[in-house]
């Protein structure tokens, strides 16, 4: 592995006193360059995490490394002060401050630090990172002038000014409307990849995550869940807390009727009475308790008389529909469960309709509740 | 998934010993330096309290002597009286003219914040000259009186309880005026809105909805007045001392300037009025946190609808003009014309047709008057400066919890026991104790006033810094600032609307107090209140009226500044 500037969190945690928040146990590493996210709902421990590498908070324990130098290390005592770190960082809140221009909010790194700039270096400086955000032009502009999108490029051309060795990113996008959050991404990817910054992204927003990230970590309360590629959670998710959190909207408890290996096809009779035949993610016992997890695309919805399929078909009944455009949401009752089902908006069915569903045992998950960490 | 080696047992993180200290230094240092300027004081009256006259012995006969003096129980009967009358009155005046201005659709809105402003920067003095004369027995009350009913009957004596009530409670409505409009504007109009649709007339909405509301805020501003009525000095020496009617803070201050001076008579007395303001206070915090709670914020920006008055607006036009007659019109009319007449005498066609401005003349040209407003404008201006920097560090130590700071706050809120009189008996205490000769000099009075105004100085300091997020710090430091650099760049520079509104505000209220200044003022180091105050003793004195005019005219400027800072600080800081 290259030492040059590789990001390595071992053992990371940070207990508040008297609440369930803050981490409990973090580890890993990042490739110098790569784009990481901590992923997980609000109170999981992410922020936390973040903040605690860039050093807004000491940990309880644990050692931050940051290629041949510890920021954190409870074992030695090392702890680097936060404006010694060389980072960059975007808070959610942009923290833009609203006394200085746009100039001078982007200058600040520059004029601070212990390293010394000339003014002509500064100007330079600061141009270059505007204009990486598409910012050139409102250098004079007072920072309380400018609109949310652009607030935010500005607290990015602050963090990535003077270089820095880490690049942090508190939920940037989360304060920003729809339309600008999409282009948002696709934009922070790209410069992210232009400037070859080690990156630590924090959100709480799936789709952000899968699209940006090379590596994703999936936290719930304090523990990192699952950590892996965007496909590898994706399609694998480890539990199904990771499964509904990565947006399957159809988890299913029951119980595993036979023994099965990794990966094979395993049967399952679900709480709701149908047995069903699924792939299991790690071997399992039979009686083992698990989830189904069957994400919504995935599940074939046809009128009875065209129903074709022998595999995993079940009959079930409309509930309610909903047309968004290409595709058409349907909620099926299927034994008293609530399935979702997302279809082509060609084939259409009415509420009411009495409809055969199937899928695939390939792409029905048999996971353990929620693994403990 | 996870690597299991990093596990690794590691030991928690202690911060080693020495970066423990030095974390804890600077607050550690601001507690001390503010412990050493608000304590003393207590202990030197405490002592001094429990000495004999031969300060030999430790004794109790002061506060023997002091109980069992029936004269301490007509003057706090007298006090309680004053203060809970006078308190009544500007309630429910300021209040009334508060709610008009901010949630009806009253005229001549602009005159009452005119008004209010004015009389904030203006010596009291003043005013109570101009009230004393209008209500007095030649004033046009009793004239008019006179003329019309009973030739030779008076109407009002205004040397009186009454009398005292009625010009300390108009004294104080300016005040809950601009408190209480704060009050009315933050609260949730919806909820007025909500009683009009369900069917209730404005009055009943008032009555049932809106008071029920500002309750809380209104008891704890109504203690907040009673507790500073009761320390009031200005008052009950201009007008009960005359009228011989003896109050806690003037028998304290009668017996300081006795010859010899009554020291462990002085001190007890302050001992025991300062236990019962600590108690009020103690009530007024939990009222106010109450007040808090209830207070129902709604977004910013966001302008409640005005209740539509209908012909009513007339009369509360006609409340707001009478208002603004009794604290800007009058008085300015009354300094003026004494300022402009060559001697004392009764407003007549002659006095007008003989005006001159050789008082004016004179003030300018004398060297004492310039001494005065040197005086004045250096004590008031170190202590501001002084309070404000104090404050404003130690509010944002224990704002963002510096290690050390837990008493920061705590220590700056002792000096809200002290009344102005009782400051003014330990400074002069410890003045005489004091190795270097500086009894009497404008060093221990700017002393004294930023003890008193340390609290004044927290609570602008206080609200200025927990109004700036704490990522705009936080992000000076990860750009690589140290702390001193995030202090003078960033949150200075955005609390500096809050400090400069706070050190106008101390300097306009230390420009004007009396009680702390009468008793430590030197011959050659009198402030403007303390001169008029000798004037005002001594037989009305044109030049000084000219002197009040000026002053009063440069304060008004002063004010105008620190309303239009408050303005934008209300407004600045949320940019991010």
């Amino acid at each position: 592995m290259a030492m040059s500037n590789m990001l390595s969190v071992q053992g990371l945690s940070k207990i508040y006193m008297g609440t369930t928040g803050g981490v409990h146990e973090a580890n890993f590493q990042l490739e110098e360059g790569s784009f990481f996210t901590l992923l997980g709902p609000s109170g999981c421990g992410k922020t936390t995490t973040l903040r605690c590498i860039a050093g807004l908070e000491t940990p309880t324990r644990g050692i931050i490394r940051l290629g041949e130098r510890d920021f954190f290390n409870s074992a030695t005592g090392a702890n680097i002060p936060l404006n010694l770190r060389n980072i960059g960082m975007v808070f959610q809140s942009y923290a833009i401050w609203p006394h200085l221009s746009v100039f001078e909010n982007v200058a600040f790194p520059l004029r601070v630090g212990r390293e010394k700039f000339s003014s002509a270096e500064i100007s330079r400086m600061v141009a270059a990172a505007l204009d990486s955000v598409d910012l050139a032009g409102l250098e004079q502009r007072s920072a309380t002038q400018l609109s949310g999108g652009q607030q935010q490029r500005v607290a990015l051309a602050r963090a990535i000014v003077k270089k820095p060795s880490l690049l942090l990113l508190d939920e940037p996008l989360s304060n920003l409307d729809a339309l600008l959050r999409d282009d948002m991404r696709v934009e922070l990817k790209s410069l992210q990849g232009r400037l070859g910054v080690t990156t630590v992204y924090v959100t709480h927003d799936q789709a952000e995550a899968l699209e940006m990230s090379d590596q994703i970590a999936v936290m719930r309360s304090g523990h990192i869940v699952q950590l892996g590629a965007p496909r590898e959670i994706y399609h694998n998710p480890i539990d199904g807390f990771v499964a509904s959190f990565m947006g399957s909207s159809n988890i299913f408890p029951g119980k595993v009727l036979a023994a099965a290996s990794a990966q094979d096809e395993c049967s399952v009779q679900l709480d709701a009475g149908p047995q069903i035949l699924a792939r299991a993610r790690v071997s399992l016992q039979a009686g083992a308790r698990i989830v189904v997890s069957i994400r919504p695309e995935d599940v074939n919805v046809q009128s009875p008389s065209d129903a074709s399929a022998t595999q995993n078909a079940l009959s079930a009944h409309v509930k309610s529909s909903g047309f968004l455009g290409p595709i058409c949401n349907y909620h099926l009752d299927v034994f008293g469960l609530s399935l979702q089902a997302r279809i082509n908006s060609h084939l259409s069915h009415n509420v009411g309709d009495e409809v055969t569903i199937n899928f695939s045992a390939q792409k029905a998950l048999a996971l353990p509740h929620e693994i403990s960490a | 998934m996870m690597e299991p080696g990093a596990r690794a047992n590691l030991p928690v993180y202690e911060r080693p010993l020495h970066e423990r200290i030095k974390d804890r230094i600077p607050a550690v240092l601001l507690s001390v330096l503010i412990a050493l300027i608000v304590i003393p004081p207590l202990l030197v009256l405490l002592r001094t309290s429990l000495r004999d006259a031969d300060d030999m012995n430790y004794t109790l006969e002061h506060y023997a002597g002091l109980f069992s003096d029936p004269h301490l129980y007509t003057s706090a009967w007298n006090s309680i009286i004053f203060a809970a009358l006078a308190t009544l009155l500007s309630l429910i005046n300021g209040g009334l003219v508060a709610w008009l201005v901010e949630r009806t659709n009253v005229p001549f809105k602009p005159l009452a914040y005119l008004s209010a402003i004015i009389s904030l920067g203006t010596p009291y003095i003043i005013y109570v000259s101009a009230w004393l004369y209008i209500l007095g027995r030649a004033g046009p009350v009793n004239s008019l009186y006179r003329t019309l009913i009973d030739p030779m009957g008076t109407f009002f004596n205004v040397y009186s309880i009454t009398g005292m009530v009625l010009i300390e409670g108009f004294l104080w409505s300016p005040l809950v005026f601009l408190l209480m409009s704060a009050t009315f504007r933050r609260s949730n109009a919806d909820m007025e809105e909500a009683a009009r649709i369900a069917g209730a007339s404005v009055t009943a909405t008032v009555l049932r909805i809106s008071l029920r509301l500002a309750m809380p805020a209104v008891l704890g501003l109504g203690l907040f007045v009673f507790i500073r009525n009761l320390e009031a000095f200005d008052v009950p020496v201009l007008i009960g001392t005359p009228s011989k009617i003896s109050l806690l803070t003037t028998d304290i201050y009668q017996s300081m300037t006795r010859v010899p001076p009554q020291m462990g008579h002085a001190s007890a007395f302050s001992i025991v009025l300062m236990m019962v303001v600590a108690v009020l206070l103690h009530f007024y915090s939990k009222i106010a946190r109450q007040a808090e709670r209830f207070a129902s914020v709604t977004g910013k920006g966001y302008r409640p609808r005005a209740f539509d008055l209908g012909k009513g607006r007339w009369m509360g036009a006609a409340l707001i003009i009478f208002n603004a007659l009794l604290v800007l019109v009058f008085p300015i009319l009354a300094i003026l014309y004494t300022s402009l007449t060559p001697f004392a005498r009764p407003l007549n066609w002659a006095g007008l047709s003989n005006l001159t401005l050789d008082h004016y003349r004179n003030v300018f040209q004398h060297a004492y008057y310039l001494d005065l407003a040197f005086n004045t404008f250096l004590v008031a201006a170190t202590s501001a400066s002084l309070a404000i920097g104090l404050t404003a560090l130690g509010a944002w130590m224990s704002v963002r919890y510096w290690r050390g700071s837990g008493l920061i706050e705590q220590l700056t809120s002792v000096p809200l026991v002290f009344p102005g009189i009782v400051l003014g008996v330990a400074m002069i205490e410890m003045s005489l104790r004091f190795p270097l000769p500086v009894y009497g000099s404008l060093w221990v009075i700017s002393f004294a006033f930023v003890i008193r105004y340390l609290p004044y100085g927290m609570r602008y300091s206080h609200a200025g810094v927990i109004q700036i997020h704490r990522d705009l710090e936080d992000a000076a430091g990860i750009a690589g600032a140290n702390r001193p650099a995030i202090l003078r760049r960033v949150l200075l520079p955005l609390i500096s609307p809050s400090l400069i509104a706070g050190w106008l505000f101390i300097f306009l209220i230390g420009a004007k107090e009396l009680s702390i200044a009468v008793l430590l003022a030197g011959q050659n180091s009198k402030t403007i209140a303390v001169a008029m105050y000798d004037q005002f003793v001594n037989g009305a004195g044109g030049e000084v009226a000219a002197m009040g005019a000026v002053w009063t005219a440069l304060m008004t400027a002063f004010t105008s500044a620190l309303y239009f800072a408050m303005r934008k600080h209300s407004n600045f800081g949320s940019g991010a």
